[in-house]
């Protein structure tokens, strides 16, 4: 009871505090944000794709910290670059297969590790970079993230019914005259300014597990588009509150706790999903079984 | 010529490789307006690709296609194309009407929400095809052959004047089979034309009014009644016809 008291006083006086209002604002717009623009990648089936696009804006996160200028920009411009190339390459059937994006993003990350690692600071550095560093983040950083946030959100409203007609149907979208392949450059366009906006609060390496599994999580809940949207940004944004909550009195990573707890989210749903979760389905069935089993008797 | 002879769609020498193997080689096809044509063939011979070949969605390596006079670019509008039904992830979680309004949005044009228009039209598609008490239903609750007519409905929304199918048949029941033909005729009466794939043989002379033989190359192509013969069909398919079709090809015969 003492402890619980001890909490709840550590709370209220942390909620004052700037660094954490600021922290917490920019966790729920990127809990959010990562909602509506994950299910997409879930529905397109795009993990493995941003996985490699979040490895491959590492080296430009690198030379941007190293020359001192916008770590944001950098990675923007690394991802838009790598965006357009994995766009070009798969538009080629010939080159794309998922060894080559695999080997190529992977030592896109080594480069960047490796420029970092010139720096004499370089634990501190790297680990802010690969994990985040949500206390952190100061006002100019928030307005960042409203403004790029505010673009992702209209361009994929706006782009709404051309993105779930070429996640859902490739062939027909390109029998109507669309250009197919420009639609998938949009979505991993947008994908990238998210994992870039994403990048502060959860790092490098868990930024496309903020991305998914809320929207993962939402896709074992509903069997519509907007509802999975809805209910993806809503779990993400809970995700969001709850880690950051958990990981501030217990010292944890912040980033790394709110990826646990959309982890944990996911998981119930799959247990617990009424139509496809696993115990769920088990309560079902052994109910059918046993009532059987009385008319047999 | 007969008024119904009239070309919708001319296919001349045309060619396409992947890679170094040659998927169909030196195409001459005129398809007739206002009839069924079902292309018929083993599997790669060539059917899904020369249908994407038509739609433009496939690059050809030699050879032109017309249609309706002019290029895919010009005529896209006039044409729907249905997709083989396994192409997509039918857990996707869209209704119904979601994917018939699909068939609307070249109509609708970026940024447009569906009108009163629209929705009617989804609505009048679905009747005809007979699905639409299942307008709000998820589409993995369907079985195959109310997913093939559901596609056909997006298609049928589209309001084209030539609607080609890739093996609409694969996988469905009779009764939709049925179905499909019955409307697909009832879109010929219209004066539409109608270009399908097909790997059922036996609905060829039921309900098509021209075959085109294909084995990579045109092997025949005319009237069924005239070409739909046991010649042409041990030509196209070699001798696995006899192991497969045996009974049938001789009856046709």
């Amino acid at each position: 009871m003492i402890a619980f008291a001890n909490l709840w006083h550590d709370y209220a006086s942390v909620l004052h505090k700037q660094f954490f209002q600021h922290a917490l604002v920019a966790a729920i717009l990127i809990g959010i944000l990562c909602g509506v623009v994950g299910t997409y990648v879930v529905l397109r089936g795009y993990a493995f794709l941003g996985d490699a696009l979040a490895h491959a804006t590492f080296p430009g996160v690198a030379i941007a910290y190293l020359l001192g200028t916008s770590i944001l920009g950098g990675a923007l411009v690394a991802g838009l670059v790598t965006a357009f190339l994995i766009g070009g390459v798969s538009r080629n059937r010939r080159v794309s297969n998922d060894s080559a994006i695999g080997v190529l993003f992977a030592g896109a990350f080594a480069l960047g590790v490796m420029l970092i690692s010139r720096i004499r600071s370089y634990r501190k550095d790297l680990s802010s970079l690969l994990f985040g560093n949500v206390l952190g983040v100061s006002t100019a950083d928030l307005v960042i993230i409203c403004a790029m946030g505010a673009l992702i959100l209209a361009l994929v409203f706006f782009f709404y019914r051309e993105l779930l007609l070429i996640s859902f149907d490739p062939i027909y979208t390109a029998s109507l005259g669309y250009p197919a392949w420009a639609l998938d450059l949009l979505l991993l366009g947008v994908l990238t300014l998210t994992i870039v906006v994403c990048l502060q609060v959860v790092g490098n390496v868990l930024v496309v597990a903020m991305i998914l599994t809320p929207s993962a999580a939402a896709r074992l809940l509903t069997d519509r588009v907007p509802a999975m949207m809805a209910l993806g940004a809503g779990i993400g944004a809970f995700s969001a509150v709850i880690g950051l909550f958990i990981s501030y009195p217990a010292e944890l990573a912040p980033g790394a706790t709110i990826v646990i707890v959309a982890t944990a989210i996911f998981f119930l749903a799959l247990l617990f999903s009424p139509r496809q979760g696993y115990l769920t389905t088990w309560l079902i069935h052994r109910r059918a079984s046993s009532s059987t089993n009385e008319q047999v008797a | 010529m007969h008024e119904t002879m009239a070309t919708v769609i001319d296919v001349r020498d045309v060619t396409v490789a992947y890679h170094r193997t040659t998927a169909i080689e030196g195409i001459n096809v005129s398809f007739p307006s206002r009839a069924v044509t079902g292309i018929i063939g083993p599997n790669g011979a060539g059917k899904t690709t020369l249908l994407h070949t038509i739609m433009g969605m496939q690059p050809h390596q030699r050879g032109s296609v017309t249609l309706f006079g002019t290029t895919i670019r010009q005529a896209r509008r006039r044409i729907a194309y249905v997709p083989q039904r396994e192409a997509v992830d039918w857990q996707f979680p869209v209704t119904v009407r979601d994917v018939v309004l699909m068939g609307r949005y070249a109509a609708m044009g970026y940024g447009r929400r569906p009108t009163a228009a629209d929705e009617a039209c989804v609505r009048i598609a679905l009747a005809q095809v007979d699905m639409l008490p299942f307008v709000a239903r998820q589409i993995g609750t369907l079985s195959g052959g109310q997913q093939q007519r559901v596609f056909l409905a997006r298609a049928l929304a589209q309001e084209a004047e030539l609607l080609i199918l890739d093996e609409p048949f694969a996988g469905i029941d009779a009764a939709s089979q049925e179905t499909i033909f019955h409307l697909l005729a009832s879109f010929r009466d219209d004066g539409k034309t109608v270009l399908l794939s097909t790997h059922d043989l036996t609905s060829i002379r039921s309900h098509c009014d021209y075959v085109l033989c294909l084995n990579r190359r045109v092997i025949a192509f005319g009237p069924v009644e005239t070409t739909f013969r046991l010649d042409a069909l041990e030509r196209t398919y070699g001798g696995r016809l006899f192991h497969l079709h045996g009974a049938e090809a001789v009856m046709l015969q």
